[in-house]
């Protein structure tokens, strides 16, 4: 139903540009990432909101409750960022220093060109999704390492070159996940990924089971990646103030907020398509009525599991210390990539993913 | 035994585990929380109400200034000045009875109200205004166009527009080989280390965009996952880590400049010249080989990889693994000043390794007195 | 349409930048090595073209061997920078001239 109000949208659309192809595709693209990521920014609002108050009722307080009984407290703080002025530090690099929030939020955003919805809604079918997905998160350091340097301040630089030299760590243990992945999968292209789980076993057909250490380790490399806690040192309050974005202020730090947040959702949606099935229902096969249909609320609902884990993670754990995350990234998580990496490469030869786990 | 357990115990997750139901619970758990202008705790049966002073009707005091209230208050909350007004210390809220059956003349009496009724109405109206403006709801369904599953993530190419004329992928490509060239001369010339890496950055980025144009997907992605991603955070990474002083390294600058200018031009002139030679421009247009033969770009490499290729990828996995263990050995050094401390043997500790208890006896105490 | 001559001068003129570089910027070392990553991408587009436009696959093999062998020899020659500046506290080439350890 909503296939065919887009097919009328677009045929209509081409109808009255059609004299223009080139003018034509561009619009109808740009029109396409408006429509993402106008309800991505609103999801990120909507996140801290829930952030704040799933921390809050862990910690057995209430969390926001007073502007539209809480529900409107992320649109305030966004008004307040907003209308702020920015404050440039006189000894700062001026143009390195505007850039890096930009460069910092692109990638965020620019990853989710192929992130697949449903068997057909995406921005981009990209053959090599998911090398295109590691190498958006991977240009994600370059606004955290810019902003550090360009603040000409000890403090960011110190979470800068902590939080590059952690996230370049944690995406050969991430990068090797995705080998599994593949190897199962068979394939670089997430909706293919997301196809090689269907099955008549309901979710045992998922790739969580088989891969279920890289299942672990790929979140939990995602938490490190995004900077969040447990390994939050780039900003660790207690020894270097807020790490690399002590500079900045107004918009310029809501660009960092929003970028950081953006990402979060994007592994989010990312562990529920590589490992928990995407869109296919965890009863699919099964012949149950309702349950048993597949559809994007249980891509949402599984991202919202993730994203959920995110702020758990944050209330339960105190803050790694900077050589024990290194330890787990090179000494615990890579070796055991590796190994299972070896082991998806059995199971594959030995027929595994053919049929179903 | 013992650590064979301990190792699988934290493996398997199963401290943070625990920590996390914790938390869980608490998750769900009724909160203590009390908000306090709306909500109020039940009131002691000892509260008689805050201090007020009572007026007569035509705006006059009823305080007669008899100081018993000020004689009888436990809490000495009460002064009165008997030539000005008297007043009263709202401060502790320890009104007792002994203090309304003291004011005869009804100067201090319990107030039914107290702060509680203070209304939020500035945020109020804040809050209804940010309301407004942000009304749109965030939407599920991120609307997208119905491609085929199967096609191939390019453009498909234009083939219907003539060869010469400028087809959309030629203006990219000029845009693209100017962004190139302009980085890759800012990469040369600008004076800053960090630049020169940055404009570098760009350089790889716009070379991996012009070979999406023709259709090298794997291998342009590679070059921004590898270079973008990985090597120019290594180079930023040193750069900004040796403090390196930018001017100095400037001296010979404009000595070298004609030299190397001259050579770059002779080239360039050389192999454009060479370029534009007739049997250059007869190679075909670029059907895409990958295609042709049947396979998505990846594919198609990852075939030729690994049959034709596959001593030569092994011997590529072995460069890699040596330059690994060459550069950690090259910049690997104990200090001895330095103290180390060990994660695995911190996290391994138990409490008897740390803790002993003794038995004292009793008589050591005794002597300690004496003592 | 994009022919193959459009790639090998962009490849030309970008190998030319980085000879040039290379001759302005004797003295730094670190821009020398960017200097070197250029001239490795700018023989790396020739390749890819060739590979396309000849419809031959062993061009973007050899790309990604390149690839490989240049990440190596950035991270070599970073290492090997880093010891360097440790030692003698500069970067300059032509303080780089005494053979005592």
């Amino acid at each position: 139903m909503i296939t065919e109000f887009v097919n009328q949208i677009h045929g209509a659309y081409f109808g009255f540009l059609g004299e223009w192809p080139t003018l034509a595709m561009l619009g109808w693209n740009l029109l396409k990432i408006l429509v993402l990521t106008v309800p991505l920014i609103l999801s990120v609002a909507m996140f801290t909101y829930w952030e704040r108050k799933v921390i809050g009722w862990m910690q057995v307080r209430l969390g926001p409750v007073y502007i539209g009984k809480g529900l409107l407290q992320p649109f305030a703080d966004v008004f307040k960022l907003l209308f702020k002025e920015i404050i440039i530090p006189a000894e700062a690099n001026p143009w390195l220093f505007r850039l890096a929030p930009i460069l910092a939020l692109a990638p965020a955003f620019a990853a989710w060109a192929v992130i697949p919805f449903d068997w057909q809604t995406r921005i981009a079918n990209l053959n090599a999704g998911l090398l295109y997905l590691l190498a958006m998160t991977s240009l994600g350091v370059y606004g955290i390492i810019l902003a550090g340097w360009a603040s000409n301040s000890k403090y960011a630089f110190l979470g800068a070159m902590r939080s590059a030299a952690q996230v370049v760590s944690y995406e050969i243990s991430m990068g090797l996940c995705l080998v599994g992945v593949l190897i199962a999968a068979g394939s670089l292209n997430l909706t293919e990924i997301v196809a090689a789980q269907q099955g008549n076993l309901g979710m045992f057909e998922w790739f969580m089971w088989p891969l279920l250490p890289l299942f672990v380790i790929y979140f939990i490399s995602g938490v490190a990646e995004t900077n969040r806690a447990p390994f939050d040192v780039a900003e660790g309050e207690s020894e270097i103030v807020a790490g690399f974005h002590v500079e900045y202020a107004g918009a310029a730090f809501s660009l960092f907020f929003l970028a950081e947040y953006a990402n979060m959702i994007l592994i989010s949606f990312l562990a529920a398509l590589l490992f928990m099935g995407g869109w296919l229902s965890p009863f699919q096969g099964l012949g149950i009525p309702l349950l048993s249909a597949d559809g994007w609320w249980w891509l949402f609902a599984k991202a919202f599991f993730f994203a959920f884990l995110f702020l758990w993670f944050r209330a339960t754990f105190p803050r790694y210390r900077y050589d024990q995350i290194m330890r787990l990234g090179w000494k615990v998580f890579i070796p055991l990539c590796i190994f299972w990496v070896f082991v998806t490469g059995v199971m594959a030869y030995a027929g595994t993913f053919v049929a179903g786990a | 035994m013992e650590k064979i357990t301990r190792y699988l115990k934290s493996l398997l997750l199963l401290e943070l585990l625990r920590g996390m139901t914790v938390t869980g619970k608490y998750f769900a758990k009724p909160k203590y929380t009390l908000q306090y202008p709306e909500e109020t705790t039940p009131k002691s049966n000892r509260f008689r109400g805050l201090h007020a002073l009572r007026r007569y009707p035509n705006g006059e005091e009823r305080c007669i200034a008899c100081k018993l209230c000020e004689a009888v208050c436990p809490a000495l909350a009460i002064t009165i000045d008997s030539g000005r007004a008297p007043t009263v210390n709202v401060g502790p809220p320890v009104t007792t009875s002994t203090c309304s059956s003291a004011s005869t003349a009804a100067s201090a009496r319990r107030a039914a109200r107290s702060i509680r009724s203070w209304k939020r109405t500035s945020t109020n109206t804040t809050s209804r205004s940010v309301a407004k403006t942000s009304s749109t709801r965030p939407s599920c369904w991120p609307l997208a166009t119905v491609t085929n599953m199967r096609s191939p993530g390019l453009a498909p190419r234009t083939q219907h527009i003539d060869e010469a004329g400028m087809t959309p992928e030629l203006i990219l490509f000029y845009l693209f080989a100017a962004v190139t060239a302009a980085a890759g001369l800012g990469v040369i010339l600008s004076r800053n280390p960090v630049h020169s890496a940055l404009c570098l950055v760009l350089t790889f980025f716009s070379v991996a965009c012009t070979w999406l144009l023709i259709g090298a997907e794997f291998l342009a992605i590679s070059l921004v996952l590898v270079y973008v991603g990985a090597v120019m955070v290594l180079f930023l990474f040193v750069v900004m880590m040796l403090d390196i002083k930018v001017v100095p390294e400037r001296e010979g600058f404009a000595g070298y400049l004609p030299a190397g200018v001259l050579v770059a031009v002779v080239m360039l002139v050389e192999v454009l010249g060479l370029l534009g030679m007739e049997r250059m421009q007869k190679v075909g247009p670029a059907i895409d080989p990958a295609a042709a033969a049947g396979f998505t770009n990846t594919e198609w490499i990852g075939r030729t990889l690994f049959t034709d290729y596959v001593l030569a990828f092994e011997v590529a996995a072995l460069i890699l693994t040596v330059a690994l263990i060459a550069a950690v050995m090259l910049t690997l050094r104990k200090r001895g000043s330095v103290r180390i401390q060990d994660p695995a043997e911190q996290a391994a500790t138990k409490k008897s390794d740390r803790l002993r208890l003794v038995d004292l006896p009793k008589t050591v105490a005794d002597k300690e007195s004496g003592a | 349409m994009i022919s193959l001559g459009h790639y090998l001068a962009l490849g030309a003129v970008l190998f030319c930048i980085a000879l040039a570089g290379i001759f302005i910027n004797r003295k730094n070392v670190i821009i020398l090595l960017m200097a070197i990553e250029l001239m490795l991408l700018a023989v790396n587009i020739n390749f890819v073209a060739f590979s396309t436009f000849l419809g031959d696959a062993a061009g973007q093999i050899f790309v990604f061997f390149i690839l490989t062998v240049a990440a190596a020899e950035s991270a070599i020659g970073l290492a090997i920078l880093v010891v360097l500046f440790r030692n003698r506290a500069t970067i300059n080439v032509e303080d780089l001239d005494s053979m005592k350890g």
